[in-house]
């Protein structure tokens, strides 16, 4: 028996098994409670970077749960999208988490705390559960669990603000689980099979018999999921969401919660239709207009925020578009360029909201107007934030400029000259609304002082290090894209 | 060898930790770091010039990533007359800055961002392929802007913004150049006889080649302040003198007409330009460029105003000499970023100077103020003659260059405008001159007993300079003999 095949579902138990087991530990032992999450997490980045490894060495394989049929029981499919997306979550989540230990006993009250990790790391087994199911089915549970998770992450600070944010969230959300419900119905329905590959087996027959009923269901899926994952015209539940919930909340969400959604998208458009049949769609298509307008709108929306959690929040459907670009151009080029996004975004996004985070946290400003001078008083953050913000604008060697590239070279690939214009018109409109925060930060017209509480000061060293450590992400992943191709290039092969 | 490029690239950009604490620390420190760093990075420079002449290749892969974006260093004599030239009047600019300076705020963050950009210059000076010149060239945009907004005006901070936006589309529509290259040749890197020659299908030229003519010339054109995307420059004006001098003289404008060279012969090659439809176009512009902004240069009360409209024209000869495509325009060219330097820093300098000891901005305020300032005035005088081409200044070679490639070239349009522009320099230099060493002096001025020169340490780098100029145009030989190179290497022939 070889115990790497059974590592990735015992990832997920592990976590779900921690997230239950945090707030008895808060309960009992609140002094030891960190430093127990702490290690949690990092066994579990440990265990995915083992995976990583093995499919790196063995190649991608799939897991058969119980050893049951995968006509009935369910199948995990490990492969190089699957692994990416594994140690992205679980990087990226434990700095998160790093970050919210230190921040969130001084935002929630103390049993709180213990319900909050649950959720955190809940969220985050649902999504390496979702990333790694290869059936309908199984995909639909982990996003029910994940939906439930995100809107109580949001909700979890009471205030009327978050409260109606969060019941926003869940109701259109709900509206999207239901589409995907009935997307898995209809696709049931023509090929009688939940299982993602014997889904594409029976749809090369059938989606010509059943015509009208494969294109609802493929549309539904694009609606299910592209509400979910906040592709224009459907986001308008994410900059409320995204802005009123806690900053490691917003974090996650926007960082990696919508790219658990885009990988399944990933997988029901290339796995499950194929390549072959979605271009007898005009799916594609409509995709790609419609991401070229959330490209261009939402940066639009983005430049006329004062919020500066809500600027961040509209960026994030600026850079969702931009996968989602990536992904309707469908040529090697644009999906490595979207996948790459997927990594970079999720560094940059966290990134940002951490870093404007932990400005919020010191000097209980969030509007642009008033966060003038910052500079001078939280210069790490603010030289996080300023990181971040180059590589969104996509100024080499950091990791935005490689995606951007790939996403363009993939416009020419397909002959649709246009969106390159899309995409660095774009990276201009990125600098519009990234750098005068950071000019009115670090060169204000008069000299401003802030007054910091001192509690909060004395956190920020703890606080500070996670957030430095995810910008200088940012470059890692840049000058380091050779490594990181080597799976990229492997994911985009099996999916083409 | 090659070590010596790399180290002129990173010594500023590393000794930053050491700089952040000792600037801040002790000004006599900090001015000793500035000095010992600058010279340093100079003779560095000039290490590499035995080397060349001995014509080893010097290049060195530094970073490669997937092989597509590779960060490339290579000394070219082309490359190395701009490192000469930026490093060399780096020094002085720091000395005459140190004195410029005092009295004023954050003068630490103002000196640490002057030393990043000599080595963000030095990157683009060494760059051998077109990634790694798009890489400095836009953190040269980054790097430079908190020198321009320093004084935290809200004019200032406009005109930082200005120059943000005009540099960062510039930058764009250079990268979207850089894309639709590689889309078409699967090769970011210079090549000799131009990138594009290897190519059978592109070296017919058509309009995708025009297309990336275009995209080019208006992506580095924005630096380098060709006419109608100027814009930035004149507003730029409001940073600290020192600041100008370097924009105008070393830095800033310089790197966009050095990559626009570099993209010129690297890139397309000289016989798949002379077939394009845009270099017509884009003659005319230069053209234009140079009568405008000298007519501009007229109307210019503020003597720093005046003097940005003259870089404007003047850098028009520089991108006037290489449009004309022929081995003497591209000589007078290449040489003219060389004497343009030189002149337009010493110009700067001594319009700092009068700013800092009289507090006057408007010409019409200086009556009389040689007789308080000979040694100034005179300085500005030599380069004055510079300006307007009168031997034996440096000026003159440029001019008689640029004439000799027109008279090849057949264009009596270009030589009606380059007589032209002669005149109206003279016409607009002149007046300054005759009223400060002949009119009588303003009252305020006469208040003050006895002479109002500078301290030491800013008059003596724009004598050195001033005087430096008059040499070159007696004796050009080394400045000469790096253009000659440049030339050979770049394949420019009749």
């Amino acid at each position: 028996m070889n115990i790497n095949l059974h590592l990735p579902i015992l990832l997920v138990v592990f976590n779900l098994g921690t997230a239950f087991l945090v707030p008895l530990l808060y309960y009992f032992k609140p002094k030891n409670g960190p430093i127990l999450v702490m290690i949690s997490s990092f066994i579990s980045l440990i265990s995915s970077i083992l995976i990583l490894r093995y499919v790196r060495i063995y190649g991608s394989f799939t897991y058969l749960l119980g050893n049951w049929d995968k006509m009935v029981g369910i199948e995990l499919t490990i492969d190089y999208l699957t692994v990416i997306m594994l140690v992205l979550i679980d990087l990226i989540s434990f700095l998160i988490i790093w970050y919210t230990l230190a921040e969130i006993k001084l935002e929630l009250k103390t049993p709180k705390v213990g319900w909050y990790l649950t959720l955190i790391i809940l969220l985050k087994a649902s999504l390496m559960g979702m990333v790694m199911s290869n059936d309908l089915f199984n995909i639909f549970v982990f996003v029910e669990v994940s939906l439930i998770s995100s809107t109580a992450i949001i909700a979890i600070k009471g205030t009327p603000k978050a409260l109606k944010a969060s019941f926003k969230y869940l109701m259109l959300n709900v509206i999207a689980s239901a589409c995907i419900l009935l997307a898995i119905g209809m696709t049931y329905m023509i090929t009688g099979q939940l299982n993602l590959d014997l889904i594409h087996e029976k749809l090369m027959v059938t989606a010509f018999q059943y015509q009208r009923v494969f294109l609802t269901s493929l549309s539904l899926f694009t609606i299910g999921f592209g509400l979910k994952a906040a592709l224009f015209p459907l986001h308008i539940w994410l900059p409320d969401a995204h802005s009123t919930a806690p900053t490691p909340s917003s974090a996650l969400l926007s960082g990696l919660v919508v790219k658990g959604y885009i990988v399944v998208i990933i997988r029901i458009f290339y796995q499950m239709v194929s390549i072959e049949l979605l271009e007898k769609t005009p799916m594609l298509t409509l995709l790609g207009w419609l991401s070229g307008a959330a490209i261009i709108i939402g940066s639009i929306f983005a430049l006329t925020q004062i919020d500066i959690k809500r600027l961040l929040a509209y960026s994030s459907i600026v850079q969702v578009g931009y996968i989602f670009l990536g992904i309707s151009l469908a040529t090697p080029a644009a999906l490595t360029g979207a996948l790459l996004h997927i990594i970079n975004h999720a560094f940059m996004k966290t990134t940002l909201f951490l870093s404007a985070g932990l400005i919020i946290f010191k000097t209980g400003k969030r509007s642009r107007d008033t966060l003038v001078g910052i500079g001078g008083e939280t210069p790490y953050s603010m030289a996080a934030f300023t990181v971040a913000s180059l590589a969104m604008v996509g100024i080499p060697p950091l990791n935005g400029f490689f995606s951007k590239w790939f996403l363009a070279m993939g416009s020419l690939e397909a002959n649709k000259p246009i969106f390159v214009f899309v995409i660095l018109l774009s990276s201009l409109l990125n600098g519009a609304y990234y750098l005068p925060v950071i000019i009115r930060a670090f060169f204000p017209l008069k000299e401003v002082h802030h007054t910091l509480e001192p509690e909060r000061i004395k956190v920020d060293k703890l606080l500070i290090l996670p957030v430095l450590l995810l910008a200088l992400g940012n470059l890692i992943t840049g000058l380091g894209i050779d490594k990181i191709m080597i799976y990229v290039e492997n994911a985009v092969e099996t999916l083409l | 060898m090659v070590l010596n490029a790399i180290g002129a690239i990173l010594i500023p950009i590393f000794s930053l930790p050491l700089n952040i604490w000792a600037f801040r620390k002790n000004e006599m420190l900090r001015n000793i770091i500035l000095f010992i760093l600058t010279s340093l990075i100079f003779v560095l420079v000039l290490g590499l010039v035995p080397a060349i002449k001995a014509g080893g290749n010097l290049s060195l892969h530094v970073f490669s990533m997937l092989s597509v974006w590779e960060i490339f260093i290579q000394v070219d004599p082309f490359g190395l007359l701009f490192a000469m030239l930026s490093s060399g009047l780096w020094i002085f600019t720091v000395l005459y800055a140190i004195g410029y300076m005092k009295g004023y705020k954050n003068q630490s963050r103002f000196f640490i961002f002057l030393i990043l950009s000599l080595g963000i210059t030095m990157g683009v000076a060494f760059s051998g392929n077109l990634f790694t010149l798009y890489l400095f060239y836009e953190i040269l945009t980054f790097i430079t802007y908190p020198l321009v907004v320093h004084f935290q005006s809200k004019e200032a901070l406009k005109a930082g913004r200005k120059y943000l936006t005009y540099s960062l589309s510039g930058a764009a529509l250079i990268l979207l150049g850089l894309i639709l290259t590689y889309s078409l040749t699967g090769s970011l890197s210079f090549a000799k006889g131009g990138l594009f020659a290897g190519n059978i299908v592109l070296q017919e030229g058509g309009w995708v080649i025009e297309f990336l003519f275009t995209l080019f010339v208006l992506g580095f054109g924005v630096k380098a302040a060709i006419m109608p995307l100027h814009g930035w420059l004149p507003s730029a004006m409001v940073a600290p003198t020192p600041v100008s001098a370097l924009f105008h003289a070393v830095a800033v404008v310089n790197s966009g007409l050095f990559g626009l060279i570099r993209v010129l012969y690297g890139v397309f090659g000289i016989e798949l330009l002379k077939k394009l439809m845009m270099g017509k176009v884009f003659m005319i512009l230069v053209l234009g460029t140079i009568v405008v902004g000298s007519a501009i240069a007229f109307l210019q009360e503020n003597l720093k105003k005046r003097l940005a409209y003259s870089t404007i024209s003047q850098l028009g000869y520089i991108t006037l000499g290489v449009s004309l495509l022929n081995p003497d325009g591209w000589r007078g060219g290449i040489i003219h970023i060389f004497n343009h330097a030189l002149l337009k820093i010493t110009l700067f300098f001594c319009a700092g100077i009068i700013y800092k000891m009289t507090h006057k901005k408007k010409i019409s305020e200086m009556h009389g103020i040689g007789k308080k300032m000979p040694l100034t005035m005179t300085a500005f005088t030599i380069a004055t003659l510079g300006m307007i081409g009168i031997p034996p200044s440096n000026g003159f070679i440029s001019k008689w260059y640029l004439l000799q490639g027109a008279f090849k070239a057949g264009s009596m349009l270009t030589i009606f405008m380059l007589l032209l522009s002669a005149l109206l320099n003279a016409g607009y230099f002149f007046p300054i001159i005759i009223n400060a060493f002949f009119k009588k002096e303003t009252e305020d001025l006469h208040i003050h007993e006895g002479k109002l020169e500078a301290p030491a340490i800013m008059l003596i780098p724009v004598l050195i300079i001033a005087i430096s100029t008059l040499l070159i145009g007696i004796w050009p030989q080394i400045p000469l003999w790096l253009v000659e190179r440049s030339i050979e290497m770049m394949g420019v022939v009749d």
